[in-house]
């Protein structure tokens, strides 16, 4: 299996927590990442990957397409538009900046590789915070946005089904595991649908430009990605598969990759 | 049997969290309970324990001796002064009402037990928000409380040094060998000579008092500096045989006089 250099951003968070007991109360705070697995998984797969943080990936997510040549496949799971849509130089002093949801639709489109993993700041999200239904990136990705909070929360669990064959799904096999959740998606016309969940696509690829794009409905982390989900003996295999069928951008590789 | 009825109060608290990632934040509020160990370590026990949570206890602690009547012991477990002190009607309304420290303290000297379980919001506590020191309560404890924020953390863990006899009364069949403590309110024990000192921490960690005893008029008073469960109690200690016997010798030590 190829090597793909894999950029991923979100995954990350800071709590600030008020503990209120009776009259009294206090507070807390903690610094928390959902990031360990995959990047594991990714890792053990052969791949290289560069990890961002939701609070870094405000200054320090790529500003060009320049910048992301260097990857193969971008990864966002769980970072909302506006964090890399609104830096602090346009929000606070004013000034214009560049969007980079533009820059990675324009960089797909010369050949990258794209996935969104869903999470709460994923696609629309939680209250629509993800908010990306309305930004250039929506071109490049294979699904539809619901525009308002496109949660399903299942905490009784639901199980997602394959529905064909493809290379992202090669020797994945048996049952998948539960999900306790998943944002709503629409798949493209275009679009293929690799598998479904209840009455709505699962897993989402189709081209875009001549790079390809893929969504994954739920998360690759807790909690929407149950620790069955996470310990699955195909966890690894699948991601490492969709990285490197996402990050075939010499034309070589991918014509010889179309023929089979 | 009749059982012995015990008040417990504190133990729980509502959490609000923010989570900010990157430029959005959203928030989720959960609730929860503390006691569940000591619930289980009680349950086939001579003691029913009534379980009135902190936010509870604001309106629902008796305000009159007789509300406290039915009680062979009051236990209060991470909950602070402020939330006795000012009941709605105190603070919303500047409505008089009864101070329920000084009834916990009579109620105590007419011979009840009285017992103060360690914690975030016991004694001092966090940033010293629990604010028993110099209270009527505090008057009742074998124990006198630092006017700061009190917590010891141990986040290696400490072993706790017993001090008793092994046929204490409160001490009988635990043994020496305790399992590891996270942590612990550092509190000074009373000279009074009813007081015994029965564990302390390892000098490593101050040799401060760990389970003290005292009598107060009529009445038995006990303080523990740890608490019941996580994090300065993990599971280990929980699940430890004599993490229930513990409990019970307490709490037989406790009511003996009521």
């Amino acid at each position: 299996m190829p090597s793909r250099k894999i950029l991923l951003a979100g995954e990350s968070w800071v709590t600030y927590k008020v503990e209120a007991k009776g009259f009294s109360s206090y507070a807390t705070s903690t610094y928390g990442e959902g990031q360990a697995e995959i990047v594991a998984a990714l890792k053990t797969a052969g791949h290289e990957v560069t990890f961002i943080p939701n609070h870094l990936a405000v200054n320090d997510f790529p500003w060009n397409v320049e910048a992301l040549a260097p990857y193969d496949v971008v990864m966002l799971s769980d970072i909302s538009a506006d964090t890399l849509q609104i830096h602090p130089d346009c929000f606070d002093r004013c000034l214009r900046t560049p969007d980079r949801l533009r820059v990675i639709r324009d960089w797909v489109k010369l050949g990258g590789g794209l996935v969104m993993v869903g999470g709460y700041l994923s696609f629309s999200g939680l209250e629509g915070k993800g908010h990306y239904q309305a930004t250039p990136l929506a071109d490049a990705l294979p699904v539809e946005m619901l525009g308002y909070d496109d949660r399903i929360e299942t905490p009784e669990g639901v199980t997602p089904v394959v529905g064909g064959t493809h290379a992202i799904l090669n020797g994945v096999q048996g049952d998948w595991p539960h999900f306790l959740g998943y944002n709503r998606l629409k798949a493209k016309a275009d679009a293929q649908v690799l598998m479904s969940v209840e009455n709505d696509p699962f897993l989402i690829v189709g081209n875009f430009g001549r790079g390809r794009a893929a969504a994954f409905a739920s998360d690759c982390s807790a909690h929407w990605g149950s620790p069955e989900f996470l310990a699955w003996e195909h966890y690894g295999r699948f991601w490492g598969q969709l990285v490197d069928w996402l990050g075939v951008s010499s034309t070589a590789e991918k014509s010889a990759d179309q023929q089979t | 049997m009749t059982k012995t009825k015990v008040l417990l109060v504190g133990e729980s608290w509502v959490s609000a969290a923010t989570h900010y990632k990157g430029f959005d934040q959203f928030s989720s509020v959960t609730f929860h309970l503390g006691a569940e160990p000591l619930v289980t370590a009680l349950r086939d026990s001579p003691f029913e324990l009534t379980y009135m949570t902190s936010h509870d206890a604001a309106e629902k602690f008796p305000f009159t001796s007789e509300g406290l009547a039915e009680y062979g012991a009051v236990i209060l477990s991470d909950v602070g002064a402020n939330t006795l002190l000012l009941p709605p009607a105190v603070w919303m309304q500047g409505k008089p009402m009864p101070n329920r420290l000084k009834l916990i303290r009579d109620w105590t000297q007419q011979g009840g037990g009285l017992m103060m379980i360690g914690g975030y919001l016991s004694f001092q506590g966090i940033d010293g928000r629990a604010r028993w020191r110099r209270t009527p309560v505090e008057d009742a404890l074998p124990v006198t409380c630092l006017p700061y924020d009190d917590r010891i953390e141990v986040p290696e863990g400490f072993v706790p040094e017993i001090v008793g006899a092994d046929d204490h009364p409160v001490l009988r069949g635990l043994g020496r060998d305790w399992p590891l403590l996270l942590g612990a309110n550092e509190v000074e024990a009373r000279t009074d000579p009813a007081v015994e000192l029965l564990a302390r921490l390892p000098a490593s960690e101050g040799g401060h008092p760990l389970l003290v005893i005292g009598r107060y008029g009529k009445g038995r008073t006990m303080a523990w500096m740890s608490d019941i469960g996580p994090h300065w109690v993990p599971d280990a200690f929980t699940k430890w045989e004599g993490f229930s016997k513990l409990w019970i010798n307490s709490l037989s030590w406790l009511t003996a006089s009521s």
